[in-house]
């Protein structure tokens, strides 16, 4: 298991109630149950599609400022000191 | 008949105090359609080689694009365009606002100005009246009591597009204001028009637009009303408008600090779109038609940095906070204020500061130049002062009035290798080695240093899905990896083209870019309806390629070639220091030359070949 620092963003930092916190998981998929543990059902509604089970459209996660999509997605194994993101729709210049 | 315009062109001769009244060339507007388009293609004709951008012979143009005024989801948006004081190439600038559909709703399609005035004048438009009236009463006012001024005395339900002091003073990167706080920031052509002592643009319509297909035209609205309303963007973007892209942009490493030396900034929560809507903000704002809503209104309550008016945008954040070392929110908030006021371009502004910031540290530049001001990262007090400096052209301000490049010529001492611009304007708050499109976007621009001509964001944060409908699924995953240079050329070459033709329309990014929610098909159909022409999306692709290619002419006729389009050192040959972009740099010249055959143009010159031009009738 990695310690990771997990960063909330915009709505998904509202629906948390923290900026961050830190958690342990051994991949994405991992930590994204230790999330639901933690602030439980309601919270990841706003996080994920409810068909798919994953990320809602344009939400993303990011390891390291890397998109998951980019990384092993879901599995992408996580390590300690790792920084994850969580942004909802949020783009531009 | 085209439908859904003014139908009329005003010609305003400053030298003479003539204003002529032309229709508009139903050929012209299938060949470029209006907005940048028309620009593109009137200036391209009309601006004399060889000439000084502030000189009489200047030619500016304003026009609307063919959906402004209509129900197309953020359709304010108007486009001006000149030879630019700060790049001297094609100068062009946009904003939304209410003060273009107040145009198209007085008759006009667009104005061109030639000549200068010999004293200060102001335009006054009410429907088919049309006056030259003389601007003692403002100028020498800024942008705020300009609009008041005028307000009170032409109706409170004008529309005031206006320059500062800073477009009197021609300062090279000054702003056209309208609708009070927004802004036409890039290129200086706020100079021009103070060059032409023409101060304002009054405007009162009450007239009617005739739409081609009133009945399709409202089914199709409403569709895509619904469809802009849905996107998962739409309540994120009217709750924090675009500050948050701080968050994002940190998180990235593309947050430009410390003039561009690095792409994170450890104080980003002081500065981030967070901070702000929690403390500062008073109520989002929506220009004409605009269902995503990234307009906001902020107030500091408590001195010195008291004030009420528009937010600042993510480039004003970066530009005079991260990029300047400035962590102080309320400061960052005051000067992007002041600078509305006295109409000036954030992004040249606070990425000009930052170059003598920089240069300060190294030592190039002593309290001998500036006068005592002490330019120390993150001196907040320093970087408000400027802002008056600079708009007034006082002492060291005088200096940074010309932009980093002009003022690096001039202090010499090695000062150059800190200018972060591209053709002599600032590049703005995309730090490219995290985003490798933004530094070709950057290169390829044609109004220098910009993110806006391409608008590159598809590898910005998740559109794989766009990509692939766009593209083919064969690009992936390499196109969407922001670091990745692979096939950043043939992605910046499809954005432009559909950029431009997106300014030529009138609609904003927001909803046709990021979110990609609108694409050709969706404008082909919306001319069809809105105007009666029938474009296909192809023929709409053609003709941002056309208006791509006149553009480059343009520069072309005035020196540029692929020697130009080139990125400063510390972006190519500097490895990105820290954060998640740490090792990067921009491979610049593969992505050119890829862009290069996209475009048809010659890679060893970058200039257009004549089978190019040939192919797109312009030749």
């Amino acid at each position: 298991m990695a310690t990771v620092t997990v960063k909330f963003y915009a709505g998904i930092r509202e629906a948390a109630g923290m900026r961050s916190k830190e958690f342990e998981a051994e991949d994405i998929s991992g930590l994204l149950s230790s999330l639901r543990e933690k602030f439980g059902d309601e919270f990841m509604d706003v996080l994920l599609d409810e068909e798919t089970g994953e990320l809602k459209r344009f939400y993303s996660c990011m390891v390291n400022g890397k998109r998951i999509e980019l990384l092993d997605g879901y599995d992408t194994a996580l390590e300690d000191g790792d920084r994850v993101a969580f942004f909802p729709p949020v783009g531009g210049g | 008949m085209i439908k859904g315009i003014g139908g009329e062109i005003l010609w305003v001769d400053l030298d003479k105090s003539h204003i002529d009244k032309r229709p508009v060339d139903d050929e012209t507007v299938y060949k470029y359609l209006l907005g940048a388009g028309l620009l593109s293609k009137v200036l391209y004709e009309k601006i004399p080689l060889g000439i000084d951008p502030l000189s009489s012979k200047n030619i500016l143009g304003i026009a609307t694009g063919l959906l402004t005024a209509s129900m197309f989801p953020q359709a304010s948006r108007h486009v001006i365009a000149g030879l630019s004081p700060l790049t001297d190439i094609w100068g062009e600038s946009h904003a939304a606002g209410f003060w273009g559909p107040e145009l198209k709703l007085a008759g006009y399609d667009a104005i061109f100005f030639t000549g200068a005035s010999s004293d200060p004048v102001y335009l006054n438009i009410h429907d088919t009246e049309v006056d030259l009236l003389d601007a003692e009463p403002v100028w020498g006012r800024d942008v705020f009591e300009t609009d008041d001024i005028l307000r009170e005395r032409h109706g409170k339900q004008c529309r005031v597009l206006s320059i500062g002091q800073a477009g009197e003073n021609r300062v090279r990167f000054a702003a056209i204001m309208n609708d009070r706080d927004r802004a036409s920031a890039r290129s200086g052509l706020g100079a021009v028009m103070g060059s032409k002592r023409m101060k304002a643009v009054c405007v009162r319509g009450t007239g009617r637009i005739e739409v081609a297909q009133p009945k399709e035209y409202l089914r199709t609205m409403d569709r895509f009303y619904e469809r802009m309303l849905a996107n998962p963007f739409t309540p994120e973007r009217a709750k924090y408008g675009t500050t948050n892209l701080v968050e994002l942009m940190h998180n990235i490493g593309r947050l430009p600090s410390y003039n561009m030396r690095e792409g994170v900034f450890d104080e980003y929560e002081d500065i981030s779109g967070e901070t702000i809507t929690e403390e500062y903000l008073v109520k989002p704002r929506a220009d004409w038609s605009c269902l995503q809503r990234c307009g906001r209104f902020t107030r500091v309550k408590d001195r010195p940095y008291k004030y009420i008016g528009g937010s600042p945008e993510f480039e004003s954040q970066s530009s005079l906070g991260s990029r300047c070392g400035n962590r102080n929110v309320e400061s960052v908030l005051f000067s992007h204020h002041l600078a509305n006021q006295y109409g000036m371009d954030t992004i040249s502004l606070g990425a000009t500061i930052s170059w003598a910031m920089e240069a300060w540290e190294e030592g190039l530049i002593t309290e001998e130049d500036t006068g005592g001001l002490d330019l120390d990262w993150g001196n907040h007090e320093a970087i408000v002062k400027l802002v008056k400096m600079i708009a007034f052209r006082e002492g060291f301000g005088d200096l940074l009035a010309e932009g980093s490049y002009r003022a690096a010529q001039k202090i010499g001492r090695g000062s150059e290798e800190f200018v972060m611009a591209v053709k002599k304007q600032e590049i703005a708050g995309q730090e490219p080695r995290a985003q490798k499109s933004m530094g070709l976007a950057a290169v390829t621009a044609a109004r220098g240093a910009d993110h806006l001509y391409a608008f590159p964001v598809l590898d910005e944060a998740g559109f794989d899905d766009e990509i692939k409908e766009r593209f083919g699924k064969k690009y992936l995953p390499e196109m969407a990896d922001r670091l990745d240079p692979t096939y950043k050329g043939i992605m910046v070459k499809e954005c432009e083209d559909y950029m431009v033709m997106i300014e030529s329309v009138g609609v904003c990014k927001y909803g046709t870019q990021i979110p990609p929610e609108f694409y050709y098909d969706d404008i082909s159909e919306a001319l069809r309806v809105h105007n009666g022409i029938n474009l296909s999306p192809e023929e709409l692709q053609e003709i941002g390629e056309r208006i791509v290619n006149l553009n480059r002419m343009f520069n072309v006729e005035r020196g540029v070639t692929r020697r130009d389009d080139n990125l400063p050192k510390r972006l190519t040959d500097v490895p990105s220091p820290r954060g998640p972009a740490k090792g990067q740099v921009v491979e610049l010249e593969p992505m050119l030359d890829e862009y290069y055959r996209q475009r048809g143009w010659d890679p060893e010159t970058g200039i257009p070949t004549e089978q190019t031009l040939k192919r797109l009738g312009l030749k």
